[in-house]
């Protein structure tokens, strides 16, 4: 995706946000993976919600799927979590999961019409797709200093991460 | 893998997959203990009374600042159940590197080839069929293990490129890190 086209949607994202006070709007992928996000969660959680926001969609599927005997799973389908700390809206667009995370501002009628036309007018082919290119730009940006000496990752990155010796 | 730009992020996604109770959850397990608290998530199980994992389990690994990028690694285990084939396909997508952790106590061999054979199934479906697999060979300490020949000859890559292998003991912490580094190491050499 173009950096002119991300910003555009990041700023939708934003705008929707802004509108309806949510803590969190993210757009994640079929495979759990957050494509775009803003708010106020760390990136531990928000890949946490993208991924469990994309398994909780596909079983809603198959709920879907089992209880009206259809042969595949609807276009669109929206879910409501209400818990008392507050509410999660969750709007799966194949192949795309939007995810709007409620605070006490939040008014459900507006996040719903937010979220539905985010859902809408997002060009979700431009959100997907990404030049390989860029990927391997990326990678090389790591691979280099990853590999930059034959023992860089066993004594620099896991040495890092690892709290205690084996 | 995916790039987040303006967050400077590098999104990694490895899949631990194998039968049931080969130790799927126990190699996240042991990860999630060795690995500081800082540079990881907490271990999020879906799983059962019984302790069998139902949908999956995920644990994601932040390997700090790396060439001006931040790679971030989600580390899933599939349900090993028969009957949670969908669900394992469901959670193969996107994969940028996978684990198939076996179990070496000898009457489980067919089990391993049977989901051996299911995921390079799923894997060519997904069109992921030429991501970096480590195969694990678990529970070395079991009385009699399946010999390391048996498997090579039994699990073979489907282009019959060489599968690396980590011999371990997932429940003693042996190989766990190993396998991670290993698969890791395949990742980002492609």
């Amino acid at each position: 995706m173009s950096e002119e086209k991300f910003s555009h949607i990041k700023k939708c994202l934003q705008e929707v946000r802004y509108e309806t006070g949510a803590s969190v709007v993210l757009i994640a992928d079929e495979s759990g993976r957050a494509l775009i996000y803003t708010g106020t969660e760390e990136p531990h959680t928000i890949s946490l919600l993208a991924a469990l926001s994309a398994a909780g969609l596909s079983a809603l599927q198959e709920i879907i799927m089992t209880s009206f005997r259809l042969p595949q799973a609807a276009d669109e389908q929206m879910l409501m979590l209400e818990v008392p700390q507050g509410e999660i809206l969750l709007l799966s667009k194949p192949p795309l999961v939007f995810l709007l995370v409620f605070s006490d501002k939040t008014r459900l009628g507006m996040a719903r019409l937010l979220l539905k036309r985010l859902a809408k007018e997002a060009d979700w082919r431009a959100i997907l797709h990404q030049p390989e290119d860029q990927v391997q730009q990326a990678l090389n940006q790591v691979k280099e200093e990853v590999f930059s000496s034959e023992d860089k990752l066993e004594n620099d990155l896991f040495h890092t991460l690892w709290q205690r010796g084996e | 893998m995916r790039v987040i730009w303006d967050r400077r992020e590098l999104h990694i996604k490895v899949v631990y997959y194998g039968p049931p109770l080969s130790g799927k959850t126990t190699n996240l397990r042991r990860l999630q203990e060795n690995i500081a608290p800082q540079h990881r998530s907490d271990l999020v199980s879906l799983d059962t009374e019984g302790d069998r994992t139902l949908f999956f389990d995920l644990l994601e690994v932040n390997l700090g600042r790396i060439g001006g990028l931040q790679p971030r690694v989600s580390l899933y285990t599939v349900p090993g159940q028969p009957r949670y084939q969908r669900v394992r396909e469901l959670v193969l997508r996107g994969a940028d590197g996978v684990v198939f952790v076996a179990d070496s106590a000898p009457h489980r061999l067919r089990e391993n080839h049977a989901m051996w054979q299911q995921m390079w199934q799923q894997m060519y479906k997904l069109r992921i069929q030429d991501v970096p697999v480590v195969l694990q060979l678990n529970k070395r300490d079991v009385p009699n293990p399946t010999p390391v020949a048996q498997f090579q000859q039994l699990l073979r890559h489907p282009k019959g490129e060489e599968v690396p292998i980590v011999e371990a003991q997932a429940k003693h912490n042996v190989g766990v890190r190993e396998t991670f580094a290993l698969i890791l190491k395949r990742i980002l050499q492609r």
